[in-house]
């Protein structure tokens, strides 16, 4: 089986059959091969019974591509030796497969049940599940079981043959299937993919647009033609289809109102940072302004008194109570500044009056933060950069020593 | 040259009778027909190859009538001449 024969070794076998001497079988087949090529040479055909023709044949020049160059390049016409078996000769070699006979194909069942068609009618239905994809081997092996067995019973003539027939229809049916399958499979993937398409673009119609329903009642009947497997199979994706389409519409859902919501709760503390020093402070002040006259107040007083002023006016725009619970003379600051100047002048206002102390700047600690521990409020931060003249604000290294000025301001 | 020539001409090379000769070659053919049902390759040097190939299943279509067939797979005895040959005849 499948080996490979060489001239000596069929002389050999041969001369066994024939009774002859080895040496006398080897001259026999040499002149045998021999006559053939000097009739080929001189009628260029030669018949023999039981084996075929040669033949040499005339092959017209042909252009084509070099594949090296890509090159376009003629092929001249030459002779060419071919040989043409005899009907006998092919009868015998393709005993093994002779049970197998051309099958009509129903146009119908091409694409999903070729297989079902091509060999016989007992043969189990198409596999229909999910997992399609696995299956080609499975069907292979029920196939190739099945086969051989109805070999047997349908023609026991083979059966005397049957070591050598039973082990070659199974191998090449097997190989038959297999290719068939994954055609089959494919093109029932595809179906399967074209399919919950249409399933969403059916929900999408009938929620929104009562006028497709139409339509619809003309697809669905297209679709009951289709085998009952494939059905049940595209309405369980169809499902899994919607199923998951809703899924996503509700995380989006989800997604949005979380972010509105923390959005929200986000802006809240910040708010309640720039509103507590006012609160607090504003009573300070009061204490300030009552113990001390206006004028004799300390520097440091008054920074702190102006720098929360401006704190208040920020949040005077957004909250109305800051005003009632301010003491008077903030209400005047508030009254003097026009509301469009307050972001400028909050960084204009003041000049500087000397170093007020040293700031040796901590881990995580931000302009902002330091703003706001010395003068109370964040938005102060550009002074103490020019009174640094810190040529790049954003590298604030931790440990920096940083000096605060005193803030006066210019009114 | 049919068969007879062939045998004609071989007879007369080997210096036998014709049917002497006929049924040689046929025994030598049947020798390589068993072989080759085997599924056995035969390599005559300077000649070429016998071999059995498979043709798979295909699916044809009747362009007439559009009818499609399913085409089932067979085995086919083929020759391979040898480049030698092949040369020679080119």
């Amino acid at each position: 089986m499948d080996s490979k024969l060489n001239n000596s070794e069929l002389n050999a076998l041969f001369a066994k059959v024939c009774g002859l001497l080895p040496s006398d079988a080897e001259a026999f087949t040499k002149a045998f091969y021999d006559t053939i090529l000097e009739g080929l040479e001189t009628e260029e055909m030669v018949k023999i019974n039981g084996l075929g023709t040669f033949k040499v044949i005339d092959v017209e020049s042909r252009s084509s591509v070099d594949v090296n160059t890509g090159e376009r390049i003629e092929i001249k016409g030459h002779k060419k030796l071919t040989f043409i078996p005899a009907d006998s000769l092919k009868e015998t070699i393709n005993e093994p497969f002779a049970m197998f006979q051309p099958v009509e194909v129903d146009d119908a069942l091409v694409d999903d049940e070729e297989e079902s068609a091509s060999f016989d009618d007992n043969m189990e239905e198409p596999v229909a599940s999910d997992d399609n994809v696995e299956d080609p081997g499975v069907v292979v092996a029920e196939i190739a079981e099945e086969i051989p067995v109805e070999v047997i019973s349908d023609e026991p003539v083979v059966a005397s043959t049957l070591n050598i027939d039973e082990e070659m229809p199974l191998e090449t049916v097997a190989e038959v299937v297999s290719p068939m399958k994954n055609v089959s499979t494919e093109k029932s993937v595809e179906s399967v993919v074209a399919e919950p398409a249409d399933a969403i673009n059916i929900v999408e119609n009938e929620s929104s647009v009562p006028v497709i329903e139409q339509k619809l009642s003309v697809e669905i009947p297209e679709k009951g033609e289709q085998p009952v497997y494939d059905n049940s199979r595209g309405f369980s994706l169809k499902k899994i289809f919607t199923l998951s389409a809703f899924v996503i519409f509700l995380l989006h859902v989800v997604g949005f109102a979380a972010f509105y919501f923390f959005s929200n709760y986000f802006s809240l503390p910040e708010q309640n940072n720039v509103a507590e020093p006012i609160n607090n402070r504003p009573l300070q002040k009061v204490e300030n302004s009552e113990s001390h006259s206006s004028l004799s107040m300390a520097v440091q007083d008054t920074n702190f008194v102006d720098s929360t002023a401006v704190a208040s006016q920020n949040v005077g725009a957004e909250t109305q109570v800051v005003d009632t619970v301010a003491p008077f003379v903030m209400v005047e600051a508030l009254a003097n500044r026009k509301l469009s100047e307050i972001s400028l002048a909050d960084t204009l206002d003041y000049a500087f009056a000397g170093t007020k102390c040293e700031h040796s700047v901590a881990l995580e600690e931000t302009l902002t933060k330091i703003a706001l521990l010395h003068f109370g409020d964040k938005k102060l931060w550009p002074y103490i950069v020019k009174y640094n003249n810190m040529s790049r604000p954003n590298d604030l290294a931790c440990g920096m020593i940083i000096e605060i000025p005193h803030l006066v301001p210019r009114k | 040259m049919n068969n007879k020539e062939f045998i004609a001409a071989l007879a007369k090379k080997r210096g036998m009778s014709s049917s002497e000769t006929a049924k040689q070659v046929d025994a030598l053919l049947e020798v390589m027909v068993e072989r080759l049902k085997e599924n056995d390759q035969i390599t005559v040097s300077n000649f070429g190859v016998f071999e059995v190939k498979m043709r798979k299943e295909r699916i044809s279509v009747n362009p007439k009538t559009g009818q499609r067939m399913l085409i089932p797979p067979k085995l086919v005895p083929a020759f391979r001449p040898s480049t030698r040959l092949k040369d020679k005849f080119k």
